[in-house]
């Protein structure tokens, strides 16, 4: 098979998993090396659906064993399959990263003979390339299954590796993914961790390094073909931070392509807007200082998918707002809605210079929208509605769309008519 | 009532700075090059550049207020925008009257002018990080146009010196006609006269359409969006980027002429 067809092929089969970062990673380029990594990451390019594209992402092969019915390329599909040569890989990765396509190699596979013999493939694959000096980003996929001792193997030749968790419950992986075992997913994900430790330690003591996993490691959950709550996916979330220390955990909404009576129907829609929501809260434990249970109680383990989860939080917390915006600390400012990381820098900068007002924060381009609800500025609340959690809920889910407009007092009666449905709209389950 | 005209280079505008201190101008604007029309009610000044000059005041800034500061200056002076070079000025004016403390006034209004400068540059810098795109020539040379809105060549320039380590390159400014040349982890920058003419070595086509068909097979249909896509990479950029600037979708086998 041409190398044109395996590419789109391989690539097409590996489209689905969401991890495209290339950032987090300290290695160098070597003497007469090719590449390095970025700290920050670099993105080279943005598909159609308007996701970056930093990694040549791809499968080794698609011929895989196993039958996980929400899986493109499970056995028992009828499609098209292809495998790699470790050359064809090498040679593909170099020049794209050489005429700066990419940051370096996503690779992942399905199941090929057996785990191990997958693992092995992988592993000649980013030998090799280490062997021509190449120093770019890899990011490598672990087997679910294979022998610790190949995934740890792997971990010393690439910058980042992912055992994908796949469900948020044994439940449903026993139910979705029969083949795979929950066990076969933690031990190389416990392995790792313990390498990466480790080697941090080694880093502190000997002037020789060698690298294991500088970019850490991931993984992915698919969300919506499986019956779990967002409570349940955020708990586990923050087990996975803490416990595996892992860097990212990525959400993928489930894409259904075939009917099959465990799975949600053909025709549902993929559920796009509750991933969002997942990722905000995710980005809410790793920077913002927030807990899983603070989020999230038992009474509403899910998130309103019309609100972001920090302004669902904050109606749910409102006795602690309004909060002045010239006196409290960084970590309260990061609990505004609205207020991000760059913004609450900017506040306490500007704060060493002078008391800021409401004019000031536009200025400076704090995104009001949502936080002018919650904050004082100076003593002085510019919300423009009583504070009450339902009146600033309803502001926040775009019911204000006759402000601005001058007032007659002929239409009074009517606006107010308007006001009152829009509210019974809303509350209408209070 | 001084308009000042200087070179357009940094170290013009910083003899520009050195001579408003000793010549007591206070300019009204600083224009890196002189106006199509001149203003009959002001006076105009040519500033030549002085490295003596220029030195000295650079030398002052990185003491007093610090190399953030002087990165800042340098930044925001690169996105060439001539009507806020006098902003610059008296951003440094500025800090030499207040301290560097000045920098952290975000709501002032040449503070905030600078800083703004200096995001459009610094945001424009990464983007190109990524988006530039080689070609490989007969003779190995690697080989990439690119038209920055800001004057950002010089600041790319060493990542891929970094990079390509083992390769000789070469950016080309096709807008400041301007190109940096790389070999052997040295680089250096060139105004060149005319579009350079190369040929390309006879793998390029195939890894062009190799590159070509992995971009198209990653979207996913379900998540179509391109007005997401434009604004992470706006249309501006897409001339030299290899997936875009072929007809799409013409089968795979039409061969790019």
């Amino acid at each position: 098979m041409e190398l044109h067809r395996k590419l789109k092929i391989l690539s097409d089969a590996a489209k689905y998993d969401v991890s495209c970062s290339s950032s987090g990673s300290k290695r160098k380029n070597t003497p007469g090396g090719m590449g390095n990594a970025s700290q920050a990451g670099i993105c080279h390019s943005w598909t159609e659906d308007g996701r970056c594209v930093s990694l040549l992402k791809i499968l080794y092969s698609n011929a895989c064993i196993y039958d996980c019915v929400y899986c493109t390329n499970r056995r028992s599909k009828d499609r098209e399959r292809a495998t790699f040569t470790p050359r064809e890989v090498v040679e593909l990765t170099l020049n794209f990263y050489k005429r700066n396509y990419i940051e370096g190699l996503f690779l992942s596979s399905g199941v090929l003979k057996n785990p191990d013999y997958t693992m092995e493939q992988m592993i000649e694959v980013v030998k090799k390339l280490r062997e021509t000096n190449f120093n770019g980003y890899i990011h490598l996929k672990g087997i679910p299954g294979a022998d610790p001792f190949l995934v740890h193997k792997a971990g010393e030749y690439v910058d980042r590796m992912s055992v994908n968790i796949e469900f948020p419950s044994e439940k449903s992986l026993l139910l979705l993914a029969p083949q795979k075992e929950r066990r076969g997913i933690l031990q190389p994900m416990n392995l790792l961790e313990r390498g990466i430790r480790e080697n941090r330690e080694e880093h502190r003591s000997l002037s020789q390094k060698r690298f294991f996993l500088p970019a850490g490691q991931s993984t992915q959950l698919i969300v919506g073909a499986s019956p779990e709550n967002d409570r349940t996916i955020i708990r586990l979330t923050e087990g996975l931070y803490h416990k595996y220390q892992l860097k990212r955990v990525y959400y993928s909404a489930y894409i259904p392509t075939e009917e099959h009576s465990l799975l949600p129907s053909i025709q549902s829609k993929p559920p796009l807007l509750r991933e969002h929501r997942l990722y905000q809260a995710d980005w809410l434990l790793r920077f913002y200082g927030f807990k899983a249970e603070e989020l999230l109680g038992e009474s509403n383990p899910n998130f309103d998918l019309n609100l972001d989860p920090k302004c669902f939080w904050a109606l749910q917390n409102f006795e602690r707002f309004p909060m002045e915006i010239n006196l409290v600390s960084y970590d309260v400012l990061l609990r505004i809605p609205g207020i991000g990381v760059r913004s609450a820098m900017k506040i306490l900068r500007a704060r060493k210079i002078k008391k800021l007002s409401f004019e000031d924060l536009k200025k400076m381009g704090v995104v009001l929208k949502r936080a002018k609800y919650f904050i004082l500025c100076n003593g002085k609340y510019h919300g423009g509605v009583s504070l009450y959690p339902d009146n600033v809920r309803a502001q926040l889910l775009g019911f204000n769309k006759n402000q601005g407009v001058q007032l007659s007092i002929f239409d009074q009666q009517h606006q107010r008519i308007l006001k009152e449905e829009e509210k019974s709209k809303v509350m209408g389950g209070f | 009532m001084e308009v000042l005209i200087y070179d357009g280079s940094f170290e013009g505008f910083l003899s520009t700075v050195y001579e408003c201190y000793y010549k007591k101008y206070y300019p009204l604007e600083i224009l890196r090059r002189e106006p199509a029309i001149r203003n009959f009610i002001y006076s105009y000044q040519k500033i030549a550049t002085s490295e003596q000059k220029s030195q000295k005041v650079y030398d002052a800034i990185k003491i007093k207020l610090g190399s953030d500061f002087l990165k800042k200056c340098y930044m925001a002076h690169l996105a060439e925008i001539q009507t806020e070079n006098v902003k610059i000025y008296e951003f440094i004016r500025m800090g030499f009257s207040q301290g560097r403390i000045i920098t952290e006034d975000l709501t002032h209004p040449i503070v905030m002018t600078v800083e703004d400068l200096r995001k459009k540059v610094t945001r424009e810098q990464h983007r190109l990080l990524g988006l530039t795109r080689f070609s490989i020539l007969d003779d190995e040379t690697l080989f990439s146009v690119i038209e920055p809105k800001y004057d950002v060549l010089s600041l790319i320039a060493p990542h891929f010196s970094e990079r390509l380590l083992t390769e000789r390159w070469v950016i080309y400014d096709k807008k400041r006609k301007t190109a940096v040349f790389g070999q052997d982890e040295n680089w250096i920058r060139k105004e060149i006269t005319g579009d350079p003419e190369v040929v390309f070595h006879s793998q390029e086509e195939e890894y062009r359409k190799l590159w070509r068909a992995f971009h198209r097979s990653l979207a996913i249909e379900e998540r179509r969006n391109p007005k997401l896509q434009k604004q992470l990479m706006p249309k501006y950029y897409w001339k030299y980027l290899t997936e875009k600037s072929s007809p799409p979708e013409d089968g795979e086998n039409t061969a790019l002429q």
